[in-house]
């Protein structure tokens, strides 16, 4: 078969929608809470006289005024929830695509890698019918069993490619001795351990994101790849802190399991 | 417009999506595989590669005044930002030489490079 011709079958094939719903509701829980931070600092920005702006452009807007704040909060959160219920997906999709965009421009204190990743999932999730089930939109007759599959496998890929470009980062003699644990760390009982198994948590950490990298393609590993993936990020959670960017981080990727759950 | 030349368009513009996304998601992560360092959209979070600068702030007596974590500052503390990849070395000395009323000077300390460098207030005025 030519490029050309599995480029086609690829570009037209299909996928389940649940799985795919089921990703769009994790990927809008994840969005509200970015989303209400994003507010939250929106005003800090212009209002708390101890937060340095960052705007990364001489020509950056300012967002500063009320109305401006009150109409990017607003959008921000009601596409989030229109995400989750399965209202208009796509287009909810687009807004906090748009949005997302927009505040990169405006500030470098709206950067981060849980906003570059969940920007890119609801951009893919723009070009595929996620509220094709599980959904207001399903609940009024507008149900379908199959939608597109190309922006899901790209959503699949994005995954993947997160993890491996995440393992080979880490591969360095800093981030191996366990100094980035230990100096990152919100948790006493972590700070407190020996140097040797602070090594072996950050071994550990990088040998489960390399293996995941392609270990969630194979069915036989899957469900394992799933287990593995879902205490990794719970580690972070507990090694790192609560913190609301680090959890929509978190919240993105175990979504994204979700797609790899299609039999077929 | 015939339906037949919408649904090839379409394919066609899928395609292109499909493969561009491809190359630069594949692509750009790679170049801080040749300049090192970290870098805005490659994935390289808890790396070791953020080098979390430190700043004192020199008055004009000449006493240097260290300044807390401003990502691990919370509201009240001074200086503080909200996220983890503002560049702090562009946006605080001018931002420190403007705000604090005696400032002469701000020092900057990092992991990674041997020396301090310091940036005059007079220099970095906004």
């Amino acid at each position: 078969m030519s490029i050309g011709r599995a480029l086609k079958s690829l570009l037209t094939s299909t996928t389940a929608s649940e799985p795919v719903a089921l990703c769009r509701i994790g990927i809008g829980i994840a969005a509200l809470g970015r989303s209400l931070k994003d507010a939250r600092d929106l005003y800090l920005l212009h209002h708390d006289p101890s937060v340095v702006p960052a705007p990364p452009f001489a020509w950056s807007p300012a967002l500063a005024t009320l109305p401006e704040l009150v109409l990017v909060g607003g959008l921000l959160v009601a596409a989030s929830i229109a995400l989750i219920v399965g209202f208009r997906a796509q287009l909810a999709a687009g807004i906090l695509t748009a949005l997302t965009v927009l505040l990169y421009i405006t500030d470098q204190n709206f950067w981060g890698h849980h906003v570059y990743f969940i920007g890119l999932m609801t951009l893919l999730l723009t070009l595929v019918d996620s509220d094709a089930a599980l959904s207001v939109r399903a609940l009024r007759g507008g149900l379908r069993a199959h939608v597109t599959n190309w922006p899901v496998l790209l959503m699949k890929i994005q995954l993947s490619l997160v993890y491996f470009f995440a393992a080979i980062a880490k591969l360095n003699a800093v981030f191996l001795s366990g100094y980035v644990i230990a100096s990152r760390t919100t948790h006493p009982g972590i700070a407190h351990q020996s140097p040797m198994v602070l090594s072996g948590l950050a071994a550990a950490s990088l040998a489960a994101e390399a293996w995941l990298s392609f270990a969630l393609w194979f069915p036989r590993l899957r469900v394992a790849a799933m287990v593995v993936g879902v205490v990794m990020h719970a580690m972070v959670l507990v090694t790192f802190g609560m913190y609301v960017g680090l959890i929509v981080f978190n919240l993105t990727a175990v979504s994204v399991y979700a797609l790899f759950l299609d039999r077929r | 417009m015939s339906a037949e030349r919408t649904s090839s368009l379409k394919l066609a513009a899928s395609a292109v999506f499909f493969v561009s996304y491809l190359i630069v998601q594949v692509g750009y992560p790679i170049v801080p595989w040749f300049t090192g360092g970290d870098r805005a959209f490659t994935w390289r979070m808890f790396a070791g590669y953020d080098d979390e600068p430190e700043f004192s702030v020199v008055n004009d007596a000449g006493a240097a005044r260290p300044l807390a974590n401003a990502l691990r500052s919370g509201p009240g503390t001074g200086v503080r930002v909200l996220g983890p990849e503002v560049d702090q070395r562009r946006f605080f000395p001018p931002w420190l030489c403007a705000h604090v009323s005696d400032a002469r000077s701000i020092v900057v300390r990092d992991r990674v490079t041997p020396q301090d460098t310091v940036v005059s207030c007079r220099s970095a005025a906004p």
